[in-house]
């Protein structure tokens, strides 16, 4: 119950989601990714994005144990601006939760699967 | 006069609700919105706030427990929630203020959930229903709400009037085995 309380109502404040490591967006959602919580991710991913020089993505889930159809909106709306230069999407540290949500939306299809961040990392820069 | 229009998704079977079956728009004692409370039930009314989101999902998932459900169980509770509650706050209120209410009810092993708001109601209650099918592309809604509700509930009913509003109620069986999660 402490549990429940602290993730659904102390963490949501806008914490930052996003790092880069050369020409790669890691996003990282710190809290359940919903509606709310994807207004900010997708600014912030935006603004990193829209200032060039990334290439490809990386969803890492790993701090996260719940998303809804609004995580769904956020994965296409970004895999949509860096496909068209070529880039590609990975995503990482997929829990339950998460991998219901995303194999259900038929995002695997799109979108390779990694253990963690450095696997991902590897993946995408050798084209895996 | 707009028409009332309901549907009822049952293991994977949709039917359209005749106007009488839409129990939502009768008057029922000046509480038009939800079913009488019941004595073990919950109510939450709330603002159409994106804040909210999280806070009727933790209710949700605190009335739940009492059933003892699996974490898959909880889970897939919680995402139907979270899609009614924001279909209510970025379709039927598009970002105005507004209300939502929220009643929580358990039978034997059988958990009800209501989400009614008094926002612009829908005029193809079939056709928002369709997979990918969003009318906000522009906030980048996936079109996959009412698809994830179907899929993580038993049973989903939707009835709704342009201009009045709409009911979302969600069923879901908890299974009664002993589980140590």
């Amino acid at each position: 119950m402490k549990d429940l309380i602290r993730d659904s109502v102390v963490k949501r404040q806008d914490t930052g989601s996003c790092r880069r490591i050369g020409t790669v967006l890691v996003i990282c959602p710190t809290q359940d990714l919903d509606h709310h919580y994807a207004l900010s991710v997708r600014k912030e991913a935006d603004d990193y994005i829209d200032r060039g020089q990334i290439e490809h993505l990386i969803f890492d889930f790993s701090r996260i144990t719940f998303m809804d159809s609004s995580g769904i909106g956020v994965i296409m709306g970004r895999y949509k601006k860096v496909i068209f230069q070529g880039g590609n999407i990975a995503c990482c540290g997929v829990g339950k939760e998460v991998e219901r949500i995303l194999s259900l939306a038929g995002l695997f299809r799109i979108m390779k699967r990694y253990p963690g961040v450095e696997e991902a990392l590897t993946g995408l820069k050798e084209g895996r | 006069m707009e028409k009332v229009q309901g549907i009822r998704v049952l293991d994977g079977r949709r039917e359209l609700l005749t106007e009488t079956e839409c129990d939502f728009f009768e008057e029922k004692a000046g509480e038009r919105g939800l079913s009488a409370v019941g004595e073990q039930d919950v109510v939450l009314e709330f603002g159409a706030r994106s804040q909210n989101e999280g806070f009727a999902r933790m209710v949700t998932a605190a009335f739940v427990s009492g059933l003892n459900p699996t974490l898959e169980e909880l889970a897939d509770i919680k995402t139907a929630v979270s899609e009614a509650v924001t279909n209510a706050i970025i379709h039927a209120y598009a970002g105005a203020a507004g209300s939502i209410r929220m009643r929580l009810a358990a039978q034997n092993t059988e958990i009800i959930i209501e989400v009614a708001d008094r926002g612009v109601g829908m005029e193809d209650v079939e056709k928002a229903m369709e997979p990918m099918y969003t009318t906000r592309p522009e906030l980048e809604r996936s079109g996959m709400g009412f698809a994830f509700m179907e899929a993580f509930m038993d049973e989903l009913e939707v009835q709704t009037k342009p201009g009045t509003g709409t009911l979302i109620r969600m069923k879901k069986r908890i299974a009664a085995t002993e589980h140590t999660d």
